[in-house]
């Protein structure tokens, strides 16, 4: 239902160490990754191969290609370290990354590493590097598309981590659930115990001590080292806990000051009887097969002024993406049949009837996505799509109580609310 | 013709046709009356609901598998599986050969097993006669409504019993006996029935399967089996026939309007037949009728779970006792390969059996 793209495949040591592929999970990593149509009937294709990627960029503009391609090398070669930096590892203050960078003299090795990034935003990250409009406006869909909003400043700090690994979008075959079940299958197999479909109530205290679970049925589990919460800090320490446990600054601090992402997504998930076949390929065939499709975002000011929209709680013309998992993963659809998934970038709330207001707009909203998509490609008429439903930013919020306001990425992502910011600064240790 | 003689209330009779019928005792078959006092009645009052919805009854076998070592492949059909020499060594599942170490045990229906996936090669020509002339449904045909609702039905028959509101499955749009017995005629006879159903709000007993204040029903509907209607009219039955049930639970249940209903979906043979392979949408994977029950099901020769090839056996609901969810299938065919390979027996020695 959500996590489509698996971008850290064979990066983040977990796939390795937890041997998802021994545990039934299949990656396909899609040769066309991801492409943007634009209005002027160009398109502009990123490629599993780094080559092709770049000389399809220099179709719009041979310096941004050369650039883009100093800016992947580089990035790509400091993807070992940023993750063993700063994400797999309990992680370091903003000040520590600074002083560690400096100390690695980044300012002289590298062209587009800076300490200066902290106080940029993406947008200018790229307004500084690059030149064409539309390269720009599909490397900032792309980082919006990982949740880094492009207008958002500090956030270039982790954007050459995005750009590092571009290239390393990959699909789970039969669906993200087939993870799921892989890291289930090694923890059983382990000897852990998964409960399904049980509501944890509370957080067994004693002595200060966390010991135990309570679920909502009323079954008590014991803990017999700790208890480690994986949902929001909302729910573990204003709903599982009292306050008179959790203390009241805490309390107060998680109820007033964690952050959440301003924006958050509206899917429609669709059953089709043909694949999308786009205006654009007389410019790049190519765009017929690439797994997500930006549907005309041309400009970073398109997307900075859907953002505007947005976060003021109202609806933007869409411009959804487009993803046909069915093109690079067969066991999706009956054969001759495809599916796909149109992402939208939306409020949570709507500014008139809140998120409630989702129930009666949802419908009309997947409409207008599907008509955007038809937009691009003519040949997905009605008789084409055999079904389709909408996954609203309330559904997510619903479903997964733990995406607080439908919070995707549990978190805003921002400067303030990273490494050991996060959530707060008080808990940015994985411990109160 | 048994329930007849042994009850006289209108109401009685018409419910115990229906529940008869879902447990695959067809109303004008001969020999189903035995079935119909040793089989059904005790299990009358025992229905559950397991919390969570039935996948977590899935899920928790999963578990148990997992923490046996056991490695489930999924998301893969399985193509062939391999004969050498008269002997099952192995199966085909998207493209990949898996080699078996002591057996395998299909969990299709027997006709899918034997000409699908051994092939009539392998078989000799009674096999592939008895094959052939398996069944599947009407017996066992059913269509799922799914109604997403504000309010949970409040029976105008309230004022005569509250616990209707409350009850865990509720017949609704049959007039008596009589009509209960011609709508399962028409379904038998591959005509599309009027609408009405057995349904049940779950919500109503695990919050988990609504969101607070709000309620999920489901249902069955008798229809015909999947080869009686083309694609289009399937798809037009997924159209309009929740709708059309609508009104006959509204006139018992007034709050039950259009308004009160979030959003439906109706689940269909078809669509059955295409998703898990129930062929006709048969849940039992093959017709409930005397000659393919009991000790001839899914055919004489093959009603000890083993079948001719050598290291194949049948586990599934086309062996006896049939389809629902009981596990007796998996569980009989089990104690016959123990047997036969010398494994540990699942009777323990609290039970019997
Ligand atoms: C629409 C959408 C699209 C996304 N796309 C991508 C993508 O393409 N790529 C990507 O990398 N990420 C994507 N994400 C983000 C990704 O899904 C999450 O970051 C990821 O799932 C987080 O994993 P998790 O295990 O921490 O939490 P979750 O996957 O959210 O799992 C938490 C679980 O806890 C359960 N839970 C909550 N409260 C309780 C309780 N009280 N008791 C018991 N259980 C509880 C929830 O029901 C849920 O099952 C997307 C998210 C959404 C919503
Ligand atoms: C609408 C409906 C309502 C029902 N309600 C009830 C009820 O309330 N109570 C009750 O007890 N029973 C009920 N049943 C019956 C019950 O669901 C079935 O009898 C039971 O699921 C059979 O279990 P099984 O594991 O043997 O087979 P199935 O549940 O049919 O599972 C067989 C699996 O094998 C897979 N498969 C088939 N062919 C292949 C192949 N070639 N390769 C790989 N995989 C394959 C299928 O996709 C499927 O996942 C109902 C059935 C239906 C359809």
């Amino acid at each position: 239902m959500h996590a489509n793209y698996h971008t850290f495949v064979d990066m983040a040591p977990p796939v390795a160490d937890l041997e998802v592929r021994r545990h039934g999970v299949e990656y396909v990593r899609p040769d066309v990754q991801m492409a943007s149509v634009f209005d002027d009937g160009t398109a502009l294709c990123v490629y599993a191969d780094i080559d092709r990627t770049t000389d399809a960029m220099a179709e719009f503009s041979p310096t941004d290609a050369a650039t883009f391609r100093r800016l992947y090398d580089e990035a790509h070669g400091f993807v070992d370290l940023l993750l063993g930096t700063l994400m797999y590892q309990p992680p370091l203050s903003v000040k520590e990354l600074t002083k560690a960078l400096a100390t690695f003299g980044v300012e002289e090795r590298s062209e587009f590493l800076s300490v200066k990034l902290r106080r940029e935003t993406i947008n200018e990250f790229l307004d500084q590097h690059f030149t064409d409009d539309r390269i720009k406006a599909h490397l900032a869909f792309h980082g919006a598309v990982c949740s880094y909003t492009n207008d958002v400043k500090g956030l270039a700090i982790g954007y050459p981590l995005l750009v590092g690994k571009i290239n390393n979008w990959h699909l789970c075959v039969g669906g993200s659930h087939r993870l799921a079940h892989a890291l289930w299958r090694d923890l059983a197999q382990h000897g852990g115990v998964m409960v399904a479909d049980a509501e944890v109530e509370r957080i067994l205290v004693e002595d200060g001590r966390a010991v135990g679970v309570r679920l909502a049925s009323g079954h008590e589990i014991a803990a017999r080292k700790l208890v480690a919460s994986t949902v929001s800090a909302e729910q573990t320490f204003l709903e599982f806990m009292d306050e008179s446990v959790v203390g009241e600054e805490l309390s107060t601090r998680v109820r007033n000051d964690v952050a959440h992402k301003d924006w958050s997504l509206f899917t429609v998930h669709l059953a089709m009887s043909a694949l999308p076949e786009y205006t654009a390929p007389k410019f790049n065939p190519d765009v017929d097969r690439a797994w997500v499709v930006n549907l005309g975002i041309g400009s970073t000011g398109h997307l900075d002024s859907d953002w505007e929209t947005i976060r003021a709680g109202s609806l933007v013309d869409p411009r959804p993406n487009a993803a046909v998992n069915s093109l690079y993963d067969p066991t999706d659809a009956p054969e001759g049949f495809y599916t796909a998934i149109l992402r939208q970038f939306a409020p949570f709330a709507l500014a008139d009837g809140g998120e409630g207001a989702w129930e009666r707009m949802g419908r009309w909203y997947g409409h207008r996505c599907i008509e955007a998509w038809r937009r691009y490609a003519p040949n997905l008429t009605d008789d084409t799509l055999l079904d389709w439903e909408v996954f609203t930013p309330q559904d997510i919020a619903h479903k997964l109580p733990n995406m607080v306001k439908g919070d995707w990425m549990m978190g805003e992502i921002s400067l303030a609310n990273m490494l050991d910011q996060r959530p707060l600064p008080e808990l940015g240790q994985y411990r109160p | 013709m048994v329930i007849d003689e042994l009850f006289e209330t209108p109401e009685l009779r018409a419910l115990m046709y229906r529940v008869s019928v879902e447990w695959g005792l067809p109303l004008d078959t001969d020999g189903t009356g035995t079935d119909f006092l040793t089989f059904l009645m005790w299990t009358t009052a025992n229905w559950k609901l397991v919390y969570g919805g039935t996948h977590s009854l899935a899920k928790a076998m999963t578990q148990a598998c997992y923490r046996e070592g056991v490695d489930l492949i999924e998301n893969s059909l399985v193509e062939r599986v391999i004969v050498e020499d008269g002997r099952a060594v192995g199966v085909v599942a998207r493209g990949t050969e898996y080699r078996a170490n002591k057996l395998v045990a299909s969990n299709a229906d027997v006709r899918q097993t034997l000409l699908g996936l051994v092939g009539e090669e392998h078989l000799s020509d009674l096999w592939v006669k008895r094959a052939k002339a398996f069944r599947y449904g009407p017996s066992h045909v059913l269509g799922t409504p799914m109604f997403c609702l504000y309010e949970a039905p409040d029976y105008s028959s309230a004022r005569w019993d509250p616990e209707i509101n409350r009850c865990f499955y509720t017949a609704v749009g049959y007039e008596g006996p009589e009509d209960m017995a011609r709508y399962i005629r028409d379904a038998y006879s591959g005509t599309l029935p009027k609408p009405a159903a057995g349904v049940w709000v779950n919500s109503l007993w695990d919050p988990a399967q609504a969101p607070k204040g709000r309620h999920s029903a489901t249902g069955w509907y008798f229809l015909p089996c999947a080869s009686e209607l083309s694609a289009s009219e399937w798809a037009d039955v997924r159209e309009t026939f929740n709708d059309r049930f609508l009104d006959a639970w509204q006139a018992l249940a007034p709050n039950m309007t259009r308004d009160n209903v979030i959003a439906h979906k109706l689940y269909t043979p078809d669509q059955m037949e295409r998703k898990v392979m129930m062929r006709e949408g048969d849940f039992s994977h093959g017709e409930f009728v005397p000659d393919q029950q009991g000790v001839n099901r899914p055919f004489p020769e093959a009603s000890n779970y083993l079948t001719e090839i050598d290291g194949l056996y049948l586990c599934g609901p086309s062996t006896f006792p049939g389809g629902g969810v009981h596990a007796a299938c998996g569980y009989n065919a089990y104690k016959k390969i123990a047997a036969d390979l010398d494994l540990p027996s699942p009777v323990d020695n609290q039970r019997s059996y």
